[in-house]
């Protein structure tokens, strides 16, 4: 209990001592908000996360190297993503040649001078028994007035299942779409080009270049109407019932996929970087401080040992120390992390090689701080204090606790301030060299960017780099706030 | 043998040197400084025993292995433990109905049993309390080691006796208070109210006054003399002052390179010493006659104390002895009795008393 109290008292002495510098402070606030918003991202984290952050469906529906929403104040031309919900759209019912037909107009409002990325238009809809034979069909009627015909126009039989499962994200008829539009430049058309850049011939103006000697797109705003028929061959069933079913269904959508995407933008595979760079921050802060933790507790008790009990201990600990320096940690990190990457194959992979990591910093880091506490050790034990303290029956375990380690505690709370960054840093820099555990480091959204992206894509390259800095910079302006406490000649 | 409190006999600390790597493969035998070499004495109960020589003689390193602070060499010291700390103490390690050697390795329950009866006090009032605790948890620490007092409170009244009795009043005032805000004098209470408040019946003060002013060496000095007659406490006193000696001593050994040479009652040994070395340090000692002060007063014994590493062969003072005889560079002087109760290890006085 009262060694408790003591520790207390000393903590609330250093935490006096740290809010009187102006370093101090500003490390203190930086660091609630860095723990505040781990705490939090790690009560948001989905258990799976590494798996739907790698592999994931979940980011199809994105822009991929999409900059940030905000960039259009940066003069990037930003297409917001719109998303249409076609269930609560009422369309016009009509039947033509028995078959009935839903017809959705949908109006979709371009002002931006250029193309979006794409569109996509998703159906999980269960219709009743009797009906047969569904068709979509997608027209788009473009802001000049020419019509695109059917660029989409699919069929799903309905013989076997009463379920319509479509994701479709390419309009397949865009060829012949553009070439029944577009009669007087079919000569020009190249059927690769609309193949391959599809948004380009939807969303833009067709125009022959004599120059060029062929077809040019420019980006054409406006309003573009997507004129959805929906239709069924229906056996004794309602059109209403039909509809009913749609606007029941688990999804029936229309997406045109913008060239922006939220905060942060988007990398290669469309993945959500704000996300990413969200859920950082609570495995940084992990890695940091786990790391920090045990290479400090384990190089006090070493010292301690080392430096009070002294003889065999002390020489086989400062010996294993000397040798732990001598051992470059990088290559170590990088044989142990790629080995284990290459034969291990279980499930929880990234937390195997996350784990290995970890215990490999630590091994290699409590050395030096080991040797500071055991001089001191030395030079506390030799105290005449200390002998008085063994005079009146004072056991080993009491000089340590209660006439050693109080004295220790600045430098011990400065050499964990000090190792933190270090192991972010090591971190991060293994996963630049391509080291992957899984988890969606900063240091491993900035290897992917290393890998795939361009230097123009600065939403992917600067943000990890800027939070990997600004945590380093806590722990050090902490350090540095820290070092006048633990030197008193530094004080003014 | 009844009211002996503590006989030491044939008491040696050798001080390993270390040896570079070179020495340990050429085999050279490893070296010691031989600190106390040997030493043989009594304290009787209720007495001021004195150990007197210049620095480096090993007259500390003496104390504190009557402490047991560090482990001895060899030898023997039997100790009469008192009656509170005798039912701590198996049967078994007791000789002669209440002694316990202290140079034994004892398991930890009767070492902590013996902490309560033997305390020290050291030279340095500055360094032996914890700059970082105040007085209050200082004396409180051995009251919480061997539980006594059961509660805060209890121990609280403890402590502020303890404090008042080494008149530190009042006691409220000081357990607050951090050693460095208070001055040596009143430290060196502080420390002496630590080894009191154990209620030891044996105390090794360590040059308890030579790191004070003059001005307050006195006042400690009666301090110490007025705790010993209020507990019957027995004093192991040691000191380099001749002057403290003759103000405080029952008895007094005088050491030389790590061998008492000399030893007897005090008015005896300074009044009338019989060792050359005694007589060195008899007349070193200043005189406090103003009518002497232009005298320049020969000291008869020549050059520095040797390296307990290497101790001269035979008498240890014969390098430095004004008397040496050809016998002093080969053998030892035997200690032997000059009178009743004054001994002696000289070769000047064996042959006097025993012709041979």
């Amino acid at each position: 209990m009262s060694v408790l109290s003591k520790m207390y008292e000393s903590w609330s002495w250093i935490r006096k001592e740290i809010l009187s510098q102006v370093s101090g402070k500003v490390a203190f606030v930086l660091l609630i908000v860095l723990i505040a918003i781990s705490v939090y991202a790690a009560i948001l984290m989905p258990p799976d996360y590494t798996k739907y952050w790698d592999v994931g469906s979940k980011w199809v529906d994105n822009p991929y190297n999409a900059p940030p929403e905000w960039a259009s104040y940066l003069g990037y031309t930003c297409i917001p993503q719109t998303s249409y919900d076609l269930r609560t759209v009422k369309p016009g019912i009509s039947e033509v040649t028995g078959r009935v037909v839903f017809t959705y107009n949908i109006t979709y409002d371009l002002s931006a001078r250029d193309y979006p990325q794409g569109l996509r238009i998703r159906a999980n809809i269960v219709v009743p028994q009797g009906v047969r034979n569904a068709r979509m069909r997608v027209d788009v009627i473009k802001p000049d007035g020419v019509r695109l015909p059917a660029i989409i126009d699919v069929y799903v039989d309905l013989a076997n299942t009463s379920l319509i499962d479509l994701n479709l994200d390419k309009p397949e008829g865009i060829v012949t779409a553009v070439m029944s539009a577009y009669r007087d430049l079919v000569r020009f058309l190249s059927v690769e080009d609309i193949y391959i850049f599809p948004m380009k011939y939807i969303f833009g103006n067709l125009s022959y270049s004599e120059t060029l000697k062929k077809v040019e797109t420019t980006p054409l705003p406006g309003k573009y109407v997507f004129v959805i028929d929906f239709s069924f061959r229906a056996f004794n069933i309602q059109p209403q019932d039909i509809l009913r079913s749609i606007e029941k269904s688990k999804e029936f959508s229309l997406l045109i996929k913008g060239t922006c995407y939220g905060l942060m933008g988007t990398d290669y595979k469309g993945r959500d970087l704000a996300e990413g760079l969200f859920y950082g921050f609570p495995i940084a802060l992990a890695i940091g401080l786990l790391v920090a933790l045990a290479a400090t507790a384990i190089g006090v008790v070493a010292g301690l040992v080392s430096g009070y009990y002294g003889g065999f201990i002390d020489e086989l600990i400062q010996r294993t120390v000397d040798v732990m320096g001598s051992i470059p940690l990088l290559p170590i990190l990088i044989l142990v992390a790629q080995s284990i990457a290459k034969t291990y194959m279980g499930e929880d992979k990234p937390i195997v090689m996350l784990t290995a990591i970890f215990a490999v910093l630590i091994i290699f880091s409590w050395g030096g701080l080991a040797i500071i506490i055991r001089s001191m050790t030395l030079s506390i034990k030799s105290e005449l204090y200390v002998e008085a303290a063994k005079a009146v029956g004072a056991s080993n375990l009491r000089i340590i606790s209660k006439h050693i380690l109080p004295q220790l505690v600045p430098y011990i709370a400065a050499s964990l301030v000090y190792s933190t960054p270090n192991a972010i840093l090591t971190e991060a820099g293994l996963s630049v060299l391509g080291i992957r555990h899984g988890f969606p480091t900063w240091g491993n959204i900035l290897a992917e960017a290393r890998q795939n992206g361009t230097i123009s894509q600065w939403w992917w390259i600067l943000p990890p780099g800027f939070l990997i800095a600004i945590v380093s910079l806590t722990f050090v302006l902490l350090g540095l706030a820290l070092e006048k406490v633990v030197e008193p000649k530094l004080r003014r | 043998m009844s009211n002996v409190k503590l006989e030491v006999n044939d008491l040696r600390k050798y001080f390993p040197i270390r040896r570079g790597l070179i020495e340990v493969l050429s085999g050279k035998p490893p070296k010691y400084v031989r600190a106390v070499d040997g030493i043989s004495f009594e304290v009787i109960e209720g007495e001021i025993f004195c150990l007197v020589g210049e620095s480096g003689c090993g007259k500390t390193t003496a104390g504190r292995l009557i402490a047991r602070l560090i482990e001895a060499t060899g030898g023997k010291a039997l100790y009469r433990v008192s009656r509170n700390v005798k039912e701590m103490i198996p049967e078994g390690l007791l000789t002669n109905g209440d002694y316990v050697n202290l140079l034994e390795k004892l398991p930890g329950s009767v070492d902590k049993a013996l902490r309560l009866d033997i305390q020290i006090i050291f030279q340095d009032p500055y360094g032996s309390l914890n700059p970082r605790m105040t007085i209050g948890s200082v004396l409180e620490e051995p009251l919480i080691i061997h539980s006594i007092g059961s509660t805060k409170e209890e121990r609280q009244e403890i402590i502020y006796r303890a404090l008042s009795e080494v008149k530190l009043n009042p006691p409220e005032e000081f357990v607050e208070r951090y050693p460095h805000m208070i001055s040596g004098g009143q430290r060196q209470r502080v420390a002496i109210a630590r080894a009191m408040i154990l209620n030891p019946s044996l105390v090794v003060a360590d040059e308890p006054v030579s790191m004070l002013d003059v001005s307050i060496r006195a006042e400690i000095l009666q301090l110490m003399l007025d705790l010993k007659a209020l507990r019957n406490l027995s004093y192991i006193f040691i000191t380099h002052d001749l002057a403290v000696a003759n103000y405080i001593c029952g008895r007094i050994a005088v050491m030389y390179l790590g061998k008492i040479v000399e030893l007897g009652p005090s008015d005896k040994v300074i009044n009338n010493p019989k060792h050359p070395y005694t007589i060195a340090l008899v007349s070193a000692v200043p005189e406090p006659d103003p009518s002497n002060r232009t005298k320049i007063r020969e000291v008869p014994i020549k050059g520095e104390i040797p390296s307990a590493a290497a101790i001269p062969s035979g008498c240890r003072l014969h390098p430095r002895c004004p008397y040496a005889m050809d016998i002093c560079k080969v053998k030892e002087p035997p200690m032997i009795e000059v009178e009743p109760g004054h001994q002696v290890a000289c070769w000047l006085h064996t042959k006097e008393s025993t012709p041979s």
